[in-house]
């Protein structure tokens, strides 16, 4: 056994170790509805209930097999996951899908992942049963489900040497519907994230996390269940439901069970600012925490400031921010702010910024734009800004895509040997330092921080949720005949320091003259926030063959954007949300 | 409109479009996402149903699962919005 965390190669070693000493002590507090009541997890449980998972595992499985973890929130996501590490399986955490019709995206991520096994818990169980007509690849699957683990079988582990670069977990949370791509994380990508982290929010042996995110997304997996187990640590958390449907249950459960430590994208902050009422504020104090991370989706400095106004009588101070950037392909983390460190920003010239060009400006003006720092690597991250087309270093005056070199960098795409290449096979001209991994987003580095100004690629990131353009613009097409497929465009605007969708599409020739162009955009608005989740706020019908395209037939959404805000499309018919543009 | 017809074209929408389940017995003052009986992105389905059948608009602010967690909630909220 390891004498220290430090020497870990897999996290199974650590909870081993702290299960061997300090096995009463909690690990994992799941607080079922958000509030009062209570599921509590020990080392010593934690570390017993994940051998008795791994021995059912290892029945069906061989060390490197795929396992589907299909969880709700709690508890027995957390058995599974390490049961998978301590049985050597990958394991491969997914949203739950619809449990009404069965959905493309799950659908390619299904085939893409090969997986032998599926986990999930009896409840879930239940309800998945009746789309095993939708999904044949459930047939296939042996499926293992946590309230079936036999009691005693742990005994039967047989325990696997994990090394630093076997697979530990994939994460599919990036590509598009029609290629989802399953990120591949080893046990080193994993331990040096964990300890990254670690670092550079100074989590000690007296820290204590509170969060409410996804379990599957890897800010909620990393940073909020599995960051505190290195230090020995508790995490309580509790269900995204439970937080969205009262945000105050979150701060609640931060002052209630003094909590160090925290996260979430910038839109909770606001979503706490709206909903917690001064009644409310009178039973928080927040003064136990030491930092609070802003990450996921792009950091809001008039967000920040917002919160710290609001929270300031429960003791909450703007410091405690902590902006921080990451990417599934980097396990989580690239950036984020130190602990304890001060809040670094800079005003920026934004008609300068849209060429890409850094103009830092004394004070505030109506054309400028306030960017956050988000901090530094705690790992020795090499982290450079290139230009995208070039390959050349950027000069300290430029914006530019971000590059990373990394421990904490994934091995690349599941079986996606060519978009493994082209994103983390890239190397600086014209010297070929590398290699590096392309993030596709757009920065720079001022006063020993990275700043994040936008993305190279067109994805829109909504409340914190990533949305691909052309994903959206293929719901658009198929939903009413009157719509020329494949020239729609999907982009998002900003209106009041929220980002907004707004769509574009032609019209056939057959139905410029249409006298029902209400009805096509009714069916856009309904059909995309049926396939996205997502309310479309602006949609325009435009004339045959006037949207912009590239001489390669490709849609230029960012064109069609200024042309949008410009007032320069061919409209036919038009329908904004009152009150957003 | 009565707050009773709001309240019935709510629930077939739900019903049918949404659960997918036209014979659901759904009870208006029945919780709709923290029961699990649609999740929480399928308000933006709502929202859009909304704005078409009642001609109001519900902010994204307000669209949100403490506000709209049953038909009875959603149907005072449009009630209010029509003023």
């Amino acid at each position: 056994m390891i004498q220290n965390p430090e020497e870990a190669v897999s996290l199974v070693e650590v909870v081993r170790f702290y299960a061997d000493r300090i096995g009463n002590e909690l690990a994992y507090m799941y607080l079922v509805d958000g509030e009062d009541q209570e599921a509590p997890l020990t080392f010593a449980e934690l570390d017993r209930q994940s051998r008795a998972f791994a021995a059912t595992l290892q029945q069906h499985t061989k060390p490197g097999d795929r396992a589907l973890l299909l969880y709700p929130s709690g508890l027995e996501f957390i058995v599974a996951f390490f049961g998978c590490l301590y049985a050597g399986v990958v394991a491969v955490p997914t949203i739950v899908p619809h449990l009404k019709r069965a959905t493309p995206r799950f659908r390619s991520m299904l085939s893409d992942a090969d997986a032998v096994v599926a986990c999930t818990q009896m409840e879930l169980f239940d309800k998945l049963k009746l789309l095993f007509d939708e999904y044949p690849e459930f047939h296939e699957l042996n499926w293992v489900v946590n309230e079936k683990v036999e009691p005693g079988i742990e005994k039967s582990w047989k325990e696997v040497e994990n090394k630093a670069d076997d697979l530990a977990f994939f994460q599919y949370t990036s590509g598009s519907t029609s290629t989802p791509k399953g990120v591949m994380i080893t046990h080193l990508n994993l331990t040096e994230t964990v300890r990254d982290l670690q670092r550079g929010s100074a989590f000690d042996d007296k820290s204590i996390l509170a969060s409410w995110l996804p379990i599957f997304h890897d800010l909620g997996l990393i940073f909020g269940l599995l960051m505190p187990v290195y230090l020995g640590r508790p995490s309580y958390f509790m269900a995204p439901i439970a937080f969205l449907e009262r945000p105050y249950r979150w701060l609640k459960a931060i002052s209630k069970h003094k909590a160090t430590h925290s996260a979430a994208p910038n839109f909770a902050y606001d979503l706490c600012v709206q909903k917690v009422t001064n009644e409310e504020k009178e039973t928080l104090d927040l003064g136990s925490l030491k930092i609070i991370g802003n990450a996921a989706e792009p950091v809001r400095f008039e967000t920040m400031q917002m919160f710290s106004d609001a929270f300031k009588p429960c003791g909450f101070d703007f410091n405690l921010f902590a902006p921080a950037y990451g990417l599934a392909e980097a396990t989580v983390k690239v950036s984020g702010k130190l602990c304890g460190q001060k809040i670094s920003y800079c005003i920026l010239d934004s008609d300068a910024l849209a060429k890409h060009k850094l103009v830092f400006l004394p004070e505030e003006s109506p054309k400028s734009f306030i960017s956050v720092g988000c901090g530094w690597t705690s790992i020795g991250a090499d982290i450079r800004i290139v230009n995208p087309q070039t390959k050349e270093l950027c000069a300290q005056d430029e914006v530019g895509e971000i590059w990373v070199q990394s421990t904490s960098v994934a091995q690349g795409y599941w079986k996606r040997p060519e978009e493994t290449e082209k994103t983390f096979q890239a190397f600086i001209a014209p010297t070929n330092d590398g290699p590096f991994m392309r993030t596709g987003d757009l920065g720079f580095i001022y006063n020993d921080q990275l700043h994040i100004t936008g993305r190279i690629k067109d994805m829109v990131i909504i409340q914190g949720r990533n949305f691909y353009p052309q994903d959206i613009e293929l719901t658009m097409e198929k939903c009413h005949d009157a719509l020329r497929p494949s020239f729609g465009a999907a982009f998002a605007v900003e209106s009041n320091q929220v980002d907004h969708l707004v769509v574009v599409h032609e019209v056939k020739r057959e139905y410029r003259k249409s006298n029902d162009f209400e009805g096509i955009a009714n069916a856009i608005r309904m059909a995309v926030a049926k396939n996205h989740g997502l309310r479309v706020q602006a949609v325009v019908l435009i004339m045959p063959s006037t949207i912009q395209k590239t001489t390669s037939g490709k849609i230029q959404r960012s064109a069609t954007r200024e042309s949008f805000l410009k007032g320069n499309l061919e409209v036919l018919y038009e329908w904004r949300a009152p009150g957003i543009f | 409109m009565e707050e009773n017809e709001i309240r019935s074209k709510l629930r077939k929408f739900i019903c049918t479009e949404i659960m997918n389940d036209a014979e659901y017995p759904l009870k208006y003052d029945e919780p709709l996402i923290t029961s699990g009986l649609i999740d929480s992105f399928s308000l933006a389905q709502v929202g859009v149903f909304v704005e078409i059948e009642f001609q109001i608009y519900i902010p994204d602010p307000e669209l949100t699962v403490d506000n709209m967690n049953t038909i009875d909630a959603m149907a005072a909220r449009i009630k209010e919005k029509m003023g």
